[in-house]
């Protein structure tokens, strides 16, 4: 196991190197000039070719390219066009309340979803089932900004119960958490129902009633343990994109994380906030993806990683 | 007389479909004796398996549903039960094993794990002791080194090994009753031989009373006591083991026996019964099998025969065959 996940980390580098590269074309292409924006739009032609040159962005794009990198693979990032602040500085200060934001709405969803996805799936077409189902529509299509202004209104402004926004203790996180998480919830609730009504006709699930096992452990242990497989695989990819995809939340309730940070540096075309980020975002992927692997692996005592 | 295990009286089965709802079991009844083997016969669909799984009330619902009838254990009719006191029935006083030993096992636990649970649901026993009553159980039914096998999973064993760990956990709380539905179907020719005689020896060994459901006439010759054939939802023919085979009275029997392929004798082609099971939904009036039968007489079509005794260890549902008539084709 641990062998694996050491050639799956060794494995990372070269595609970490892809995704650079195509970041750093893809930013160069986009239309809009850092220097200008710097430089103010009464700055004069010469003053904007000064800051181009003091940011080497006059350089060939291949030699700007060896730059960063040769700097990234030390760890240094540059500083932001914006604050004029160490990238990689910024960066951890605002992923840690991000990936705590996405943790809890992971765990919302997860606990959400298999709740849903079981009884709908254990009391297929009653109105339990349809209700659940309903629900599931509702928060796969509804938009996170609505739904949170909805949370808020309800929560925040007309029963007092929770902040409306900012950061500080687990009260905070409470409703950004719900509102990113319930579309998560949602697919969750679809998948395990779906892969739920299906190992429930299993053989072995029979087997276990005739053991004279109760129902709940027939469902919660016997079959749900099965279903799991494949929703594992679907809820690690949702989580990737949790992560990159609070960005929207995090302006609804003005929460500090990297989501905010990535709209003002694209807004800025702030070069080096914008490549560090996305990277940072290519290597949860990756690590997500490795997790999900692994616990599949455990999950599934058919796979062996270990050749 | 001694009181039968097992009373099965009237059992009616019915199964909703899109075109409304059809009897799938019309009628059956049967009676066990304590550490007695009885096999019941039949074609695919003819109700064999339901019948095995409404003993142990697992039959799904929706679509299928006991809809009469009594099933009596040691006198007590377990349709009368909650589900919580059939719980208590279900692999402790009745176990099951199936066709499918592949796909019987739970694939993400342990055999052992697997055993265990069926032991700790009936047994106040310890998790400890629950594995050393496992062990010991494997090693009842020839699995070697059971200490290792306990703590591999399902897709690590051959499907015989799977079957005998299938036996294991059936028998681990002595059952008075073991259904056993096509136990060696799935498995080859030789390990199917090795699982009957398991099976044999098992219940000789704890009197442990077999229902066998099976289509091979050849597993009802070597393990059963008594057979009932069932065709279309309704037992046609039960007789002791020695007399259906010597002198099978109703036509269908016949053509089962016929259709068996001997070894010395060559034919070129094997007989075989002409046309196919009736639908449920599309019953025929008279005697379910007259369509099918060669010999049948005008009043077959008109009128369904009931079960009756025509020799002291025979009955048969034929209206032939209660005249003194010649069932042989």
């Amino acid at each position: 196991m641990l062998v694996y996940i050491g050639r799956r980390l060794v494995g990372m580098v070269p595609i970490l190197l892809v995704v650079a590269v195509v970041i750093f074309m893809f930013l160069h292409l986009i239309p809009g000039d850092p220097a200008r924006l710097i430089a103010g739009t009464e700055a004069s032609l010469q003053d904007v070719e000064n800051v181009r040159q003091s940011l080497g962005l006059d350089l060939p794009i291949w030699k700007q390219f060896w730059l960063f990198f040769s700097r990234a693979i030390q760890g240094d990032f540059g500083m932001s066009y914006r604050t004029h602040q160490p990238v990689f500085a910024m960066i951890s200060e605002r992923f840690w309340p991000t990936l705590e934001l996405a943790f809890w709405s992971m765990i919302w969803a997860i606990v959400a979803g298999l709740a849903l996805g079981v009884v709908a799936a254990t009391r297929r077409g009653k109105w339990a089932d349809n209700l659940a189902m309903f629900g599931s529509v509702t928060g796969i299509s509804m938009p996170s900004f609505w739904l949170g202004l909805l949370l808020i209104e309800l929560f925040a402004v007309q029963l007092g119960w929770l902040p409306s926004g900012g950061s500080g203790g687990f009260k905070y996180v409470i409703l950004p958490a719900i509102t990113l998480g319930s579309g998560v919830a949602a697919v969750i609730a679809r998948f395990t129902r779906n892969s739920l009504l299906e190992t429930l006709r299993e053989d072995y699930v029979r087997t276990a009633r005739a053991k004279g096992a109760r129902e709940r452990v027939v469902v919660w242990s016997h079959a749900l343990r099965n279903a799991l497989i494949p929703v594992v695989t679907m809820t690690g990819l949702q989580f990737g994109f949790l992560l990159g995809g609070s960005v929207v939340v995090e302006a609804v309730f003005t929460w500090p994380g990297m989501g905010r940070l990535l709209i003002d540096a694209v807004n800025f075309r702030d070069y080096p906030v914008i490549q560090a980020e996305m990277l940072l975002f290519a290597l949860e992927f990756m690590v997500i993806n490795m997790v999900v692997d692994v616990l599949y692996a455990v999950l599934n005592p058919q796979i062996r990683l270990d050749r | 007389m001694t009181q039968n295990l097992l009373n099965v009286s009237e059992l009616e089965i019915s199964f909703k479909t899109e075109s409304g709802t059809v009897t799938a079991v019309a009628g059956v009844s049967f009676a066990l004796q304590q550490g007695e083997t009885l096999g019941i016969v039949g074609e695919s669909g003819c109700g064999k398996s339901v019948t095995s799984l409404s003993l142990m009330r697992l039959l799904p619902n929706p679509p299928g549903r006991i809809s009469g009838g009594r099933i009596e254990l040691n006198g007590r009719n377990l349709l009368e039960l909650s589900e919580r006191e059939m719980r208590d029935v279900r692999g402790n006083a009745i176990s099951m094993i199936f066709q499918e030993p592949m796909t019987s096992l739970n694939p993400v636990f342990t055999i052992g794990r697997q055993i265990d649970e069926a032991i700790l649901l009936h047994k106040s026993v310890s998790k400890r002791e629950a594995r050393a009553l496992t062990i010991e159980i494997l090693k009842k039914v020839g699995i070697p080194r059971p200490e290792q096998i306990a703590k591999d999973y399902p897709h690590q064993l051959s499907g015989g090994m799977r079957q005998r760990v299938m036996i294991a956990m059936a028998l681990v709380c002595e059952p008075q009753l073991l259904i056993a539905d096509e136990p060696t179907t799935a498995l080859d020719v030789t390990i199917q031989a090795q699982i009957l005689d398991l099976m044999d020896r098992l219940k000789r060994e704890t009197g442990t009373s077999i229902l066998l459901i099976t289509h091979d006439l050849g597993v009802v010759a070597e393990m059963c006591d008594r057979v009932l054939v069932m065709y279309a939802g309704q037992v046609v023919e039960e007789a002791s083991a020695e007399a259906l085979f010597a002198e099978p009275k109703h036509p269908y029997t016949v053509g089962l026996l016929n259709s068996i392929p001997h070894a010395d004798r060559k034919a070129d082609r094997l007989p075989s019964i002409a046309g196919s099971v009736p639908s449920l939904t599309e019953m025929p009036n008279g005697c379910r099998f007259a369509p099918r039968c060669p010999v049948a007489i005008a009043k077959c079509h008109q009128q369904n025969p009931a079960l009756v005794q025509v020799t002291e260890q025979h009955k048969a549902r034929c209206w032939l065959a209660q005249e003194g008539g010649e069932a042989r084709v």
